[in-house]
């Protein structure tokens, strides 16, 4: 009966009156749970070329055809969509981890530190990330592991500032002074009352930044820098398509993943719409 | 006595809150002015007092709110049946408002000159720009503002709280109305220029025969400036009389109550008496009188039927049913 | 007689506008001495940008100040930065005018309430929220409105949960920056007595800020007025209100509107604004407004002038007994 769960409630009210959030989040869960669970259920193996079929139309042993090195690309699709999501998802929190200490520390300690991270943050934004990324990719290789930190890292300046603004306006309100009036420390005064105060809404970018990310990673992936074969990934499966011959003639080739991304990408569009929604104070009123 | 220019009759206005429900926000609220009346409206905040304020300018968002009930009779003319258009022509004509802070109602990124010149020109599309300039000038001379030419090129963030509140008096009385909606005039100002702009409202008041509609929840500004008060409590008036009345004999105990809650400047007193409790919320208001969560002598009664507004002495209105007994 | 347990001595607080070394420099306090006892309450009275509240939060280090001394317990803190002050942050404690404005709106009553406690490591769990209860008792404040939120509150609650979190450490000075000017009559007498009680249970002072002198003369036993950065007035309740020497002194009393009907009270009408900060009039601040200003008054100190024992006056015209009474 605490009044934290009738927030909570609220919250989850709100958002259940969103409809097409909701149907998007439904569509997200089903397709986290299928790229999760079934290549191991129907045993399928993204990555044997069956000999007798390189680039077999949809049907048969292949429900959605072989690519050109003859790999099943129902398997591809679903374990590429998990490496997709997975990068996505990896590298949001990897933004967040960098960001959000940053942005935190920036906005409440201001003076050298403030103009120091956020004169960084500056100077990340005003590189072309996609190049930067190219190049850390030629540089070192390219790897799951690598592009998480990478797209991660190179994407914490947004989270930064989002929260570096939240910051400022929270830090010069009255309930922060009076805080440190009463004694509170530092510390206390940061993550027990800036922080909550702050973070509403980092909530409804992160359902943006994850879509973000794996839009990244297909674009690298698509110039040859992202996740490299045979493992795959959304992204690498599109790359099929830079062919004239794949793009008019082998539609199987490159247009489920093509779906899936962009279903993907408005699904997480709709969530994040409806988390805003839920969260804004406008809403509460009626 | 003089005319009645304004009569309020069973005013009921309603605030929408969700899709299906509505919450009565006022009700059953009538009065009258006089030619040359000040009535003070008394009450706490959430009472009523300004959106009885606003609904006679019909300023209330109609997509939020609702005259539910009642008419607002000026002249005799029904101001709750005029399209949007014909009240355009009774704002800050017949009828004008100044508010709490002026600096809101003033546009910050025009000087004060172009603002009253602009204002002048709206209501008569014959007047001269420099007829209007001349005409503004004069009124900031009337409201004493020093150097008039020299403020009608300032922008409003560069003069004084003081100085906006003349400025938009100055506005609002230019078409000479006939009756002046104040709304908490000086709570935002400084007891010093306070005394200075009640006083100046008080002078125009006199010159010009305007009737004043004087909102605030400031006993004193009341005792100093209004001929009849009006005392609201949750939506209602809970006591209506001439202003004597109401300080030296009140009879509804919220008024006796915040009568004797107030702190004075003037004597040392012992231990103040408060009324208990707050204001209970629109959606939460008790059966039977709206008070009786609060009253000292809330009787069984009171919890069941709700008073209604009786005149227990001539000219003396109060809802209590205690009240009309004594 | 006993130190004072504040003891503050040419206390200044500059602002610079913006900057560069050209930028001005605003004095928003400009060299104040005041003491203050245990258990007793000082009023510190005066207009908007008079620096009242500057003054309050530099005595306590909120604010720190850029000149001056603050003794507290013979200590000498002005100088103190944040981690030498929060020990002392137990015993020196502040309330803001806007209640709602400094409670963490995401947080519960009993939370906000107990962190006090949480910051100093009071006693056990167990002990804390046994002390918060009772405090929360002390305020006024139900058991089922511990886990409310602030937002779900009324201003007076909210104010007494302000009072409550303050006194929870058992302070032994408080300064309360208007704390009642945000609240509705009926619930600013529950506040004030409250704060009344609890002074006599914890035999804590107050640095009382505020602009209404009427709440002064109630809770304060010593008053100091202030203009401008500087006080003008220094005296007992009895001295302030009944012999009131400084001519702004005298206009502010008069201007005061008091809750009676047909008194006719002579009222000293200043002219014009308080000149800004920036620009302060040489010698007396106050001669540009001052109705008996003369000659002199551009070259006087404005250093107070003791009367009596009790009683402290800028204007050396005021001090003497001759003084102009026109």
């Amino acid at each position: 009966m605490s009044k934290k769960e009738t927030k909570k409630e609220h919250f989850l009210y709100n958002f259940a009156k969103h409809k097409l959030a909701v149907a998007a989040l439904v569509i997200l869960v089903l397709e986290i749970l299928a790229v999760i669970f079934l290549p191991v259920i129907m045993g399928l193996d993204p990555v044997t070329s069956d000999t007798s079929a390189f680039s077999a139309p949809p049907g048969g042993a292949h429900p959605l055809g072989t690519d050109d090195a003859g790999r099943d690309l129902l398997a591809r699709l679903l374990t590429g969509g998990r490496v997709s999501m997975l990068i996505g998802l990896g590298a949001t929190l990897v933004s967040v981890a960098v960001g959000l200490p940053l942005g935190l520390v920036a906005g409440y300690y201001r003076g050298k530190l403030e103009t120091l991270i956020m004169r960084a943050a500056d100077i990340f934004l005003s590189f072309p990330s996609l190049v930067l990324n190219l190049v850390i990719v030629a540089v070192f290789g390219s790897s799951v592991e690598l592009l998480i930190v990478t797209i991660g890292v190179l994407h914490w300046p947004a989270v930064a500032k989002l929260i570096y603004g939240n910051v400022l306006s929270v830090r010069s309100r009255e309930f922060v002074e009076a805080e440190r009036a009463i004694g509170s420390s530092d510390a206390k005064i940061l993550f027990r009352t800036v922080l909550p105060n702050s973070i509403a809404p980092l909530w409804v970018s992160l359902a943006f930044r994850i879509s973000n990310a794996m839009l990244t990673e297909s674009a690298l992936s698509f110039l040859g820098a992202g996740v490299q074969p045979p493992q795959a990934s959304w992204g690498n499966i599109i790359q099929a398509a830079n062919n004239l011959n794949v793009l008019m003639n082998r539609w199987w080739q490159w247009i489920p993943a093509g779906l899936c991304l962009m279903l993907t990408i408005v699904c997480l569009n709709f969530v994040g719409e409806g988390i805003r929604d839920a969260l804004d104070p406008k809403m509460k009123r009626l | 006595m003089s005319e009645v220019i304004l009569e309020v009759e069973n005013l009921q206005v309603k605030f929408r809150v969700s899709k299906r429900d509505m919450l009565t926000a006022i009700q059953d609220v009538s009065f009258r002015v006089h030619k040359k009346e000040i009535l003070g409206i008394v009450g706490e905040s959430g009472c009523g007092k300004s959106v009885t304020a606003n609904t006679i300018l019909r300023l209330l968002p109609s997509q939020t709110s609702q005259i539910s009930n009642g008419k607002i009779l000026f002249h005799g003319q029904d101001l709750v049946q005029l399209s949007n258009k014909e009240m355009r022509q009774i704002r800050g004509d017949k009828i004008s408002m100044i508010f709490q802070e002026p600096m809101t109602s003033l546009n910050p990124v025009y000087r004060i000159g172009d603002q009253m010149v602009e204002m002048y020109r709206a209501k008569n599309k014959h007047m001269s720009k420099k007829e209007a300039w001349q005409k503004a000038i004069h009124m900031l001379e009337m409201v004493d503002i020093p150097s008039p030419e020299q403020r009608m090129k300032d922008y409003p963030h560069q003069l004084s709280g003081g100085m906006r509140q003349r400025v938009m008096i100055a506005m609002a009385l230019s078409a000479r109305p006939e009756l002046l909606i104040a709304d908490e005039p000086t709570t935002a100002l400084d007891v010093t220029i306070q005394a200075q702009v009640l006083q100046l409202m008080k002078q125009l008041q006199e010159e010009m025969d305007t009737a004043i509609l004087l909102i605030t929840h400031d006993m004193g500004v009341v005792a100093e400036m209004a001929d009849t008060v009006m005392v609201m409590y949750a939506g209602e008036v809970v006591e209506y009389a001439d202003v004597t009345t109401i300080f030296n004999r009140p009879l509804h105990p919220y008024t006796r109550g915040l009568l004797a809650s107030l702190t004075r400047a003037d004597r040392d007193m012992g231990r103040l008496s408060s009324i208990e409790g707050t204001v209970p919320p629109l959606s939460q208001m008790p059966e039977g009188c709206r008070f009786n969560t609060r009253c000292p002598d809330c009787q069984a009664a009171c919890k069941e039927k709700a008073p209604a507004l009786l005149e227990v002495e001539p000219n003396h209105m109060v809802r209590c049913l205690r009240c009309g007994k004594v | 007689m006993a130190e004072p347990l504040m003891k503050i001595r040419g206390l200044k607080k500059q602002f610079r506008i913006g900057h560069g070394k050209k930028a001005p420099v605003l004095r928003a306090v400009d060299g104040i001495d005041l003491d203050v006892y245990t258990g007793e309450t000082v009023g510190l009275v005066g207009e908007s940008g008079c620096g009242k509240s500057t003054f309050g939060k530099a005595i306590i280090n909120l604010n720190p100040p850029t000149e001056g001394s603050v003794a507290y317990q013979g200590t000498e803190i002005a100088h103190y930065n944040t981690r030498q002050m929060r020990p002392l942050r137990k015993e020196l404690q502040f309330i803001f005018q806007d209640p709602y404005a400094s409670l963490d709106p995401r947080r519960t009553i009993f939370d906000l309430v107990k962190a006090p406690l949480d910051a100093f490591r009071i006693g056990t769990e167990q002990e804390r929220e046994e002390q918060v209860e009772t405090i929360l008792g002390f305020v006024g404040m139900d058991q089922f409105q511990f886990r409310k939120f602030p937002h779900e509150l009324s201003g007076g609650q909210r104010q007494r949960v302000v009072i409550a979190r303050t006194m929870v450490l058992k302070p032994k000075f408080i300064v309360c920056d208007e704390p009642v000017s945000a609240l509705d009559v009926s619930v600013r007498a529950q506040v004030l007595n409250l704060m009344k009680d609890a002074q006599s249970k914890l035999n804590v002072s107050y640095l009382f800020v505020s602009h209404d002198m009427s709440t002064v003369r109630y809770l304060c036993d010593k008053v100091a007025v202030m203009y401008l950065g500087r006080l003008v007035e220094f005296g007992s309740r009895h001295d302030i209100f009944e012999h009131p020497l400084h001519p702004y002194t005298k206009a502010l009393l008069s201007a005061v509107p008091i809750p009676d009907v047909g008194v006719k009270r002579e009222r000293i009408l200043l002219e014009g604004d308080v000149p800004s900060p920036l620009h302060p009039p040489a010698g007396c601040r106050f001669s540009n407004r001052c109705p008996y200003r003369q000659e002199g008054c551009s070259h006087i100190s404005g250093d107070l002038i003791q009367v009596n024992e009790t009683h402290a006056v800028s204007c050396p015209y005021a001090a003497r007994p001759e003084a102009p009474t026109k």
